[in-house]
């Protein structure tokens, strides 16, 4: 299982291990490794990711839902027991191949299958199944929005959808001729880029013929009839929501008009979305700001700042990622700094479905130049204890070589645990009992989930520099049991200890500026203590 | 309800059981399966029709089969098996070229920012890619494991021993990385 001499896993056993198909025996050896090897941990760290690149890309590649609604299947292997003459063929299609070979023929079989599908897979039929489909989904999800409708001679844009705003009205009249088209041949005006209006106008045809294609973006249904003043209308739907993104309509005197759907110059009010607001220029700071003027904008909720923090927590953005989100009366705002534009883009996607956020990446602005001296003195007296503990340690970890290695773990664990008890103060800080109290009894549930999440990974992280430290200072003294009672003061004290041992961590082991006299060994253990009771009261 | 996929064995010929029950189950297994299943055929290159009606196909078959009396061990496995042999014999006999748009086609969202695309567009067609010059055994391993299937379920599906699909998807995992990381 372990490969090399340094008894670093190998990749297939990394994989595996990721994929949790070791036995317990071996995975439990891996986990001990990973545990003291910052290199493996990174390399795993680097598989995961590149697994989930592949999850994105295959989710991606099969995006596209199937074309009809899945039939029926009960009815269909009744009706295969009710016809015994298909039924025995297809058994005997199966044993008369099974004596040559014990694998079915796929032929034979689908050709009897067929027999089924014929009721049900003509382009016409598919054709409604998908309209109604398509229709219904978007009397579920009524989405304003803006269109253009091109004739060779006109374009004119407007909004459709839900109600119109009363400043859309005059633009719906500034196109009589053509509408008076539509309305001869029953064809919505109004709302003309939507399954429910193609499949009004094509319900009532006595005579039609479709056809239907279907490619990875999605679906065209096309409907040709002699016995309106429409005589072909196509509609676009897209395969991710069936949503009706373009159409085409040519009217019996030759007249060609397309219907498509143009991005939202602004969120409309009722469904204020997501607006990215970086660019292919990685960092760009675009000061738009986020629509929100109409009196009928949804306010941004503390629920709606819930499922922010949420989104950030599935992609694990919530720790140590220069991330900031605030919330006004209107909007949620995201801010990244410095992120990587495939990061941002990570970011971006998971918030794109979310109502009233604001996503702003930007560059940090440049380090300010100074010829800072450390501020902190360092009294001598102070080194001279830093330097006691640390030859202290080199003589038991075995040598000046171990106790580097020591030392590195020791500060990457204290950061990895304080970038947990960030996120786990922020949450609290952001949710305080009286934010609390405004959200419904899901989001509540919602914000249990993640603070419980946060806490888990808080205290794997906090028994890792508790296991860490035992070795070499001994079992922390027991410390007083504490009596703290609302979760928002357990996760304070929680990151008041967190941050006393990060700081005596830094001073051992990174040389940091040693603020204060006295013994540091003594500190670090009671530091420790109070850690470990700091992190029981926020799992109580 | 507890899932029949992951259940050790089948044997649905029980005559006891009865024939409106047997479709149950099927039915049930059905409903659990068919869109992982109708997406690992699109990944075998299937266009959407033909992958949902195969993978109907594939649970009127395992209807057949218990029928008849066979006792499938692993449904799961003997599932996508039967839609894996399906799927190659469908694009063999109907000499399909593999339905493969290109990948702008695939880029989900064509209202998002184009500039935001780039970058979407640029990471997919890296993976896409390292993922073509994946051979066919990496590439069915990598794409059944995505479907939530274990190293000797996607051995069973491909007719392959566990260990040399963790030889492949260690194969796979490195020419992806090494397309990821390059610049």
């Amino acid at each position: 299982m372990m490969n090399d001499e340094m008894g670093h896993p190998g990749d297939e056993a990394m994989l595996r291990y990721a994929d949790g198909e070791l036995s317990e025996a071996d995975a439990g050896r891996i986990r001990l490794h990973l545990e003291t090897c910052g290199r493996c941990r990174g390399e795993l760290e680097d598989l995961r990711a590149t697994l989930s690149a592949c999850a994105h890309y295959h989710q991606v590649e099969t995006r596209f839902p199937p074309p009809a609604p899945w039939g029926d299947l009960s009815r269909q292997l009744a009706t295969l027991d009710e016809a015994p003459s298909a039924f025995a063929r297809l058994c005997q299609a199966l044993r008369s191949h099974a004596a040559s070979s014990r694998r079915w023929t796929v032929a034979a079989l689908a050709l009897a299958c067929a027999v089924i599908y014929w009721v049900t897979d003509t382009p016409s039929a598919r054709a409604e199944q998908l309209l109604r489909k398509a229709a219904a989904v978007e009397s579920a999800k009524p989405a304003p929005r803006r269109i253009q409708i091109r004739s060779k001679t006109r374009t004119v844009t407007r909004r459709t959808g839900a109600l119109p705003a009363p400043s859309d009205v005059s633009d719906r009249d500034t196109w009589p001729s053509l509408e008076a088209q539509f309305r001869a041949a029953n064809y919505s005006w109004e709302d003309p880029l939507s399954a429910r209006s193609f499949m009004e106008w094509r319900d009532r045809l006595p005579e039609k013929r479709d056809d239907l294609v279907t490619d990875r973006s999605g679906y065209q249904v096309r409907t040709t009839t002699h016995s309106s003043d429409l005589v072909e209308a196509t509609l676009k739907l897209r395969a991710e929501d069936l949503r009706a993104t373009e159409g085409t309509l040519e009217f019996r005197n030759h007249e060609r008009v397309e219907i498509s759907e143009l991005p939202e110059e602004a969120a409309p009010s009722s469904v204020a979305s997501v607006r990215p607001e970086a660019s292919s220029d990685p960092h760009p700071e675009l000061p738009r700001t986020q629509p929100g003027d109409s009196a009928a904008t949804v306010a941004a909720t503390p629920g709606g700042e819930l499922r922010v923090f949420a989104a950030l927590r599935r992609l694990g953005a919530d720790m140590g990622e220069p991330i900031e989100v605030t919330r006004t009366e209107r909007q949620i705002l995201v801010a990244g700094v410095g992120l990587d534009p495939q990061r941002a883009r990570e970011i971006q996607d998971a918030l794109s479905s979310l109502p009233n956020v604001a996503v702003r990446f930007s560059e940090p602005a440049p380090a300010p130049v100074s010829p800072s001296a450390p501020e902190a003195s360092s009294p001598a007296a102070s080194s001279e204890a830093v330097r006691l503990l640390r030859s202290r340690l080199e003589a038991q970890l075995g040598g000046r070589g171990p106790f580097e290695q020591f030392a590195e773990q020791a500060l990457e664990g204290a950061e990895a645990l304080m970038t947990g008890v960030h996120a786990l103060r922020r949450l609290s800080q952001r949710f305080a009992p009286e934010t609390e109290s405004q959200l419904n009894a899901e989001e509540r549930r919602l914000l249990e989930k993640l603070r419980g999440e946060l806490t888990h990974l808080v205290l794997q992280r906090e028994t890792e520099i508790q296991d860490l430290m035992k070795p070499v200072l001994g079992a922390p003294p027991a410390s007083r049991n504490s009596a703290i009672v609302s979760k928002q003061v357990a996760a304070e004290e929680l990151f008041r200890a967190a941050r006393q041992v990060d700081r005596l961590v830094s001073i051992v082991f990174g040389g940091a500026a040693v603020e204060q006299a006295g013994p540091l060994e003594p500190q670090l253990r009671s530091s420790l203590a109070e850690l470990r009771a700091a992190m029981e009261a926020c799992m109580r | 309800m507890l899932s029949l996929l992951y259940e050790e064995s089948l044997l649905m010929g029980d005559r006891e059981l009865g024939a409106a029950s047997l479709r149950d189950q099927v039915a049930r297994l059905f409903e659990e399966a068919r869109e992982d299943v109708y997406r690992y055929l699109l990944t075998l290159g299937l266009a959407p029709p033909q992958a949902q009606e195969a993978a109907q196909d594939v649970f009127l078959r395992l209807y057949v089969a218990l029928k008849k009396g066979e006792e499938i061990r692993n449904p799961r496995a003997w599932i996508f098996r039967v839609a894996h042999n399906l799927g190659l014999k469908i694009r063999r006999r109907r000499d399909l070229p593999s339905f493969a748009p290109g990948l702008e086609a695939r880029i989900p969202d064509p209202a998002r920012d184009p500039e935001e695309d780039l970058l979407e567009r640029e990471r997919l067609r890296r993976i896409d890619r390292g993922i073509q010059e994946l051979s066919e055994q990496q590439r069915n391993c990598l794409f059944l494991r995505m479907e939530g299937l274990r190293y000797a379920e996607i051995g069973a599906v491909l007719g392959i021993g566990a260990p040399t699909v963790g030889e492949f998807l260690r194969r796979a995992m490195a020419k992806l990385k090494k397309v990821l990381h390059d610049e």
